[in-house]
């Protein structure tokens, strides 16, 4: 019943973007943590369980197998995942924390943003609050990350469109204003979910070669990875 | 292979539902099925119901579950309990039968007095009926006339629900989440969780039609249903009802994440919205500490979890201190949803009411010979006997504390209940003392 659009295709090889990669996943020895942030019903297990098992729930589906009732029900504490992409003849290891909404498990935060490659603060493009409550998290992430944690800022729900009330103009202006890589999201449609997530591993990838201490520098040409529907690697 | 396991809860739910396409649970290739949880589910006996009466694993032999007729025969002729101590005691032994979970779960909950008249107990229905509708009709103004001068008004009230439930732990003040947090961002988080809740069925009188459906979610403004069987709707708006007269009612709580897996097995079997807010609230007595904003509640039992692993298996203590989880964080949702969401419906509900029973019986000043002493705490022991069958594989595996999260998040449909139960009762015999 879970849908399985935009099922995952080879990579073409010889882009520079796999060969970042590659040359990450050296580096870092092929591993990667990060960490999805953001409000209550913004969709961060649903981009999980998007990109670790390429497959989206909704309301309606019955309870099939525990990661699938991950997605459906409201995440308690943290939940911790991973999954490995093939790129090239390079295998990169995604470590992941997804944690609770509410700000009620807030105090959790910092034990899974500490040391992260990358944190995705997502929020819901339907509904202004969960963005204001993301720019407190990039906040936070500016205050109290380490240093080198790329940030990346994720309006999930983009299929969505009727009901939105968050612009991709303010997102993508907050987003450069405050160095953050930045994507519209759609964890049903499969839409720009692994892109987010290799635009991330490429950034840290970038902030550690080039020994730059902030790590956080915006890159323009990670917004133009945009609106690529299907996802770019394959699942190992 | 998890669907496998899972299939056995899935058709003793709901018949009507359609199982997953075997592809959608089969065709991963990702790292989540390891080859190890593969060993551990066919060298273990998969989820048992109640089961047979004796349990491979114990010595002692399983009792059968409360009857219908053993109820009935515990009450004298004015409806007085006669016997708590045989009720208590059989509840704690085996559980209780699906049929008559509802007339005496309000017994374990403190709903009702163990030691009631029939004619008090129609007389504190009647009275509490009264004070969930007036909390009911509290909910619909808010509703329609927007919550900010509500929430003002739940502020002040915040010190009320302190004496309503006035406990030892707290030496310090608490600040109430309704400083924090607000009436309106309650009701969207308590509608959100409700339509995306599990869905447990009824005791088969479920059969609601589309058109009641949707007049229950109108009733309480719930939307984006469409896409919902009718029964599911129903129950998330049972669930949007009840919750939200419990935010009110104990403004200090309000309504944090997890709350909506503690009622919904509750409203499932307590078809009427009044007494299943009552449960609720009698469940929360001491639930509610997981919820506080201070987390005083959670690291106190997380607390207990790793003392008594210590006490127990000290190489696999030494183990978790390694790699830094000898606070057990890993056991968070456990402690905080008591172990909803590793069981399937048929063995929460087991669980649930033997823990009940268990605290019920603390109060009651109820001891059994040659039987573990009642504790508020069998669910800690659980936990901590959860950990410990899986002491061999986090060991061997050594993979820090995400792989021990990861593996205890993993659970779900591969705990026999009553296994779990006899080595909890095991460790509070042996651990009690020093606990």
């Amino acid at each position: 019943m879970a849908s399985t659009a935009g099922g995952r295709e080879q990579r073409e090889t010889g882009q520079p973007r796999s060969q970042h990669l590659y040359e990450f996943s050296r580096l870092l020895f092929s591993f990667f943590l990060f960490v999805l942030l953001g409000d209550a019903g913004t969709g961060k297990s649903s981009i999980v369980l998007r990109f670790v098992k390429n497959q989206f729930i909704d309301f309606q589906i019955f309870k099939i197998d525990f990661l699938i009732s991950v997605a459906a029900e409201s995440t308690i504490g943290a939940a911790f995942f991973s999954q490995t992409l093939t790129v090239d003849d390079a295998s990169v290891k995604f470590d992941i924390w997804d944690t609770a909404g509410q700000e009620r498990y807030h105090s959790l935060a910092p034990m899974y943003y500490r040391g992260a490659a990358a944190a995705i603060v997502a929020y819901d493009i339907t509904n202004q609050a969960s963005f204001d409550r993301a720019k407190k998290w990039v906040q936070e992430l500016q205050a109290h990350g380490s240093a080198g944690t790329v940030v990346a800022l994720a309006g999930n729900k983009a299929d969505l469109i009727d009901s939105r009330k968050v612009s991709a103009e303010e997102a993508r202006r907050y987003a450069q204003d405050n160095g953050l890589l930045f994507m519209e999201t759609s964890a049903k449609l499969a839409t720009n979910v692994n892109e987010m997530s290799l635009s991330d591993c490429e950034e840290a990838h970038r902030g550690s070669t080039s020994r730059n201490p902030s790590g956080r520098a915006c890159s323009t040409d990670a917004f133009k990875h945009d609106a690529k529907p299907s996802s770019c690697c394959s699942s190992s | 292979m998890k669907a496998l396991l899972r299939s056995d809860a899935c058709l003793a739910c709901s018949p009507s539902t359609p199982l997953s396409s075997p592809s959608s649970s089969s065709s991963t290739s990702s790292s989540w099925i390891h080859l190890r949880s593969l060993l551990i589910i066919t060298s273990s006996t998969p989820v048992r119901d109640r089961g047979g009466l004796r349990s491979p694993w114990t010595r002692m032999k399983r009792k059968h579950p409360l009857s219908f007729q053993q109820w009935i025969n515990l009450f004298s002729p004015d409806g007085k309990l006669q016997d708590k101590v045989k009720l208590l005691k059989r509840v704690r032994n085996g559980g209780i039968e699906p049929g008559i979970r509802a007339e005496v779960w309000p017994f374990l909950l403190g709903v009702y007095d163990l030691s009631s008249t029939e004619a008090e107990r129609n007389e504190s229905r009647a009275r509490r009926r009264e004070e969930y509708e007036k909390l009911r009709e509290r909910c619909l103004r808010l509703l329609r006339g927007g919550s900010d001068d509500g929430h003002q008004e739940l502020k002040k009230t915040a010190g009320g629900s302190h004496a309503r439930y006035p406990s030892s732990e707290e030496a310090t003040p608490v600040t109430p989440a309704c400083a924090v947090e607000d009436y309106a961002k309650w009701q969207r988080i308590i509608r959100l969780d409700a339509l995306r809740a599990e869905w447990v069925p009824s005791s088969g009188k479920g059969h609601h039609t589309a058109e009641a459906a949707r007049g229950a979610a109108e009733a309480v403004g719930l939307k984006d249903y469409e896409d919902l069987e009718p029964c599911r709707v129903h129950h998330a708006a049972r669930l949007v009802a009840v919750l939200e007269a419990y935010a009110i009612y104990d403004p200090e709580i309000g309504y944090c994440q997890g709350m909506g897996d503690l009622l919904s097995p509750i409203a499932a079997v307590v078809e009427d919205d009044s007494e299943a807010f009552w449960c609720f609230a009698g469940f929360m007595r001491r639930a509610r500490h997981n919820f506080r904003l201070d987390e005083a509640g959670i690291r106190r039992q997380l607390g207990v979890v790793a003392r008594i692993i210590r006490h127990r298996d000290a190489a696999l203590f030494r183990h978790l201190e390694r790699h830094r989880a000898a606070d057990c964080a890993f056991a968070y949702r456990m402690v905080v949803v008591l172990l909803r969401r590793e069981l399937s419906f048929e063995q929460t509900l087991c669980l649930w009411e033997v823990l009940w029973a268990d605290q019920a019986a603390v109060h009651a000043g109820v001891r059994q010979r040659r039987a573990s002493p009642p504790t508020e705490d069998l669910l800690l022991y659980a936990i901590a006997a959860c950990v410990l069958q899986r002491r061999k594989l986090i060991i061997e595996e050594d993979g820090g504390a995400e792989e021990i999260l990861r593996e205890c998040n993993a659970l779900a449909g591969r705990l026999d209940v009553w296994r779990l139960l006899d080595e909890a009762h095991d460790l509070v015999l042996s651990l009690h003392g020093k606990i």
